[in-house]
């Protein structure tokens, strides 16, 4: 699914009632199955992008379009749905619901999209958790497992419903370096299995080398740092 | 709809003890209205079946008429008074009676109240269809004095048989003083069937056997009993009945005999019908005060449901944020909260009848103990619809407004702050 980004803008009222402005975006594209790395400074806005990316903040101004689908033309009951079948997202600080088991996190999104038959969702979820490495922990609760294995829930819940977009919010910030890898592994190899596009924000110099366009975010502007060969 | 409900229940699941609380407080004050209903029901039905046998009229002494009717159909209570022999004699005469049946009461055996009569008694019938209320199940009926019939429930009381011999004490209570106890040797001759009447409870004897026993204690004042000589005029004495059950011959009978009666002034002629009507008067009224008491407690129920469910959606913002991320509409997560209030109200409700009719019939137990009369707990049909209207009803007023709330909330404002 391409995606792209026109004349975006976001403003922020501060409590002052002062406006800041934290994306002005004019273009920008990505293309079916690329994956992207987003970096910039804590508070450039990574997270904010990433949520009018998912369909969750209305921008200020401007549009995101998914192929030929406006983002935010939709009606908000639309985008909801678009968002359960089209766009998985990693958050930062996982978000796991901690009175469900890993599985039931794991199939959350799957409750919601009416074309999945609910008798395969636990086997769709189950799916994903084992070449994450945690199916053994399927009816554990969020607070008995470790971060790591929290962020790998988080992956599988968003992949559950095989995303064409993956977002993924700092995903290897509260991990070691092998977990890490394991992860991104992980991570990058079912989006390439489904040619789902991924956009990663992280600070972790380790990941560059993993991504072939690398972005940089600052003052609410994107700069194309590493251009992919292709291009 | 399945995945919301489910969505509730396992975050009901996740807080056992601030679910279940509520759903307790639901439980309780449906079961209160079930117990209030079913006991109110039962109890007028085990009265009306429990009188059904006793004719249409019921004459005793002077005073109060439904102390007369409550003492000789319910054997509840002491009796009103006596009233001469001969009242019955004329009765047995007159052409505008089918049927009279003379009861003399004031001795018990081990608590099981001695009923002094004749053969009539054992003619009593529901209707004039039916068979005799009370038939034998073994033995005969009495033939001569200190010969005696067990009520099924007295016999099981009691432990006795045919052939077996007791003495019965004076008064109406089991615990009588060694000076109470008669001289007399009764043996059982006969018991009964149940009749699912509060004469199960009781013993039968010929009236002379009765009025034997009394004679020889007025006879000696040594012999006399505590209760006779407070009260000499007390039921048993000589030629005396503590009342008459009267079945006329017709409509217009029945009022000619109570208009006789109603100028007398040895004797009164009351309509059972009407006195148990009066009692049942006095039980609905302790029913709508215990149905305003029930209402209370639902309404502190329901408040006590919404507490729970909004300071739960309090706690439970972020969750609500991730679930909207992850492709859930306003109207799931408002359809959510609603259904974790529905599903606590409705589980109290369930709760609270099985409470309510066990509660209910344990109740009845114990008062048909007491009173050998029956008490049918029925399944309350009629307070369904009130209690599905006070769970769901209440449900979802307890849930409207946290579910509106979660309705509204702001999933990147949640999802950013947390």
């Amino acid at each position: 699914m391409n995606i792209r980004l026109e004349a975006l803008q976001h403003l922020y009222r501060s409590p002052s009632g002062e406006s800041h402005q934290v994306l002005n975006i004019p273009l920008w594209e990505l293309h079916t199955g690329e994956q992207v790395l987003l970096r910039g400074v804590s508070g450039s806005g990574k997270t904010t992008l990433f949520n009018v990316l998912a369909g969750i903040r209305h921008p200020t101004s401007g549009e995101v379009w998914y192929d030929n689908i406006g983002l935010y033309q939709m009606t908000e009951a639309h985008r909801d749905r678009f968002r359960n079948q089209h766009i998985g997202y990693v958050f930062q600080n996982h978000h796991l619901i901690a009175s469900l088991t890993v599985l039931e996190n794991a199939m959350l999104p799957l409750n919601f999209n009416p074309k999945f038959p609910s008798n395969q969702r636990r086997q769709q979820a189950m799916s994903l958790l084992e070449p994450l490495g945690i199916h053994a922990l399927a009816h554990y609760r969020p607070y008995q497992i470790s971060t790591g294995q929290r962020l790998r829930v988080a992956v599988a819940r968003a992949l559950v419903n095989s995303p064409q977009v993956l977002i993924a919010d700092e995903p290897t910030a509260s991990l070691d370096a092998d977990a890490a890898r394991q992860v991104m592994d992980t991570l990058q190899r079912l989006c390439h299995a489904q040619s789902a596009t991924l956009i990663v924000a992280s600070h972790d110099p380790a990941l560059e080398v993993r991504f072939p366009r690398i972005e940089q975010l600052q003052a609410g502007q994107l700069t194309l740092q590493k251009e992919p060969l292709s291009l | 709809m399945i995945a919301d409900i489910a969505f509730a229940w396992r975050q009901l699941r996740a807080q056992p003890v601030q679910s279940s609380i509520p759903a307790l407080i639901i439980a309780l004050s449906v079961g209160l209205a079930v117990v209030v209903f079913g006991l109110s029901e039962g109890v007028q039905r085990g009265i009306i079946q429990a009188s059904d046998p006793f004719g249409v009229l019921v004459i005793g002494a002077k005073g109060s008429g439904q102390q007369l009717v409550i003492n000789t159909i319910l054997l509840q209570g002491n009796p009103v008074g006596v009233i001469p022999y001969d009242i019955y004699a004329a009765l047995n005469q007159d052409p505008h009676v089918q049927l009279a049946v003379p009861l003399a009461n004031g001795d018990n055996i081990a608590g099981a109240p001695l009923i002094g009569t004749n053969a009539q008694f054992f003619e009593l019938r529901v209707n004039r269809q039916s068979d005799p209320a009370f038939q034998l199940a073994t033995g005969t009926i009495f033939a001569g004095d200190f010969q005696a019939v067990l009520g099924s429930e007295a016999a099981r009381s009691l432990g006795l048989s045919v052939g077996d011999r007791f003495r019965a004490s004076h008064g109406f209570s089991g615990a009588s003083l060694a000076s109470d106890v008669h001289e007399e040797v009764y043996t059982v001759v006969g018991v009964l069937h149940p009749s699912q009447t509060s004469y199960d409870k009781a013993v039968f004897v010929s009236l002379e056997s009765v009025w034997e026993a009394h004679h020889e204690d007025d006879a000696s004042i040594e012999g006399m009993s505590a209760l006779s000589q407070l009260n000499i005029e007390q039921p048993g004495s000589e030629n005396s009945l503590t009342a008459i059950l009267v079945l006329p011959s017709g409509f217009a009978e029945q009022n000619f005999i109570w208009q006789e009666f109603y100028t007398r002034t040895d004797a009164q002629a009351v309509f059972p019908g009407q006195e148990l009507g009066a009692l049942f008067d006095l039980i609905r009224q302790a029913q709508q005060v215990l149905n305003l008491l029930g209402y209370l407690v639902m309404g502190i129920a329901v408040l006590t449901v919404f507490l729970s469910v909004y300071s739960s959606h309090l706690h439970r913002q972020r969750d609500i944020a991730v679930i909207r991320s992850m492709g859930a509409s306003r109207r799931h997560v408002f359809r959510m909260v609603i259904f974790e209030a529905l599903l606590i109200t409705i589980t109290g409700g369930i709760v609270g009848r099985a409470i309510g009719y066990g509660a209910a019939l344990m109740i009845g137990q114990v008062f048909t103990q007491q009173s050998a009369i029956p008490i049918p707990i029925a399944f309350q049909t009629a307070l369904e619809p009130l209690i599905w209207a006070l769970t769901v009803g209440g449900g979802v007023i307890a849930g409207v407004l946290p579910a509106f709330a979660a309705y509204r909330t702001d999933i990147a404002e949640h999802l950013t702050t947390s």
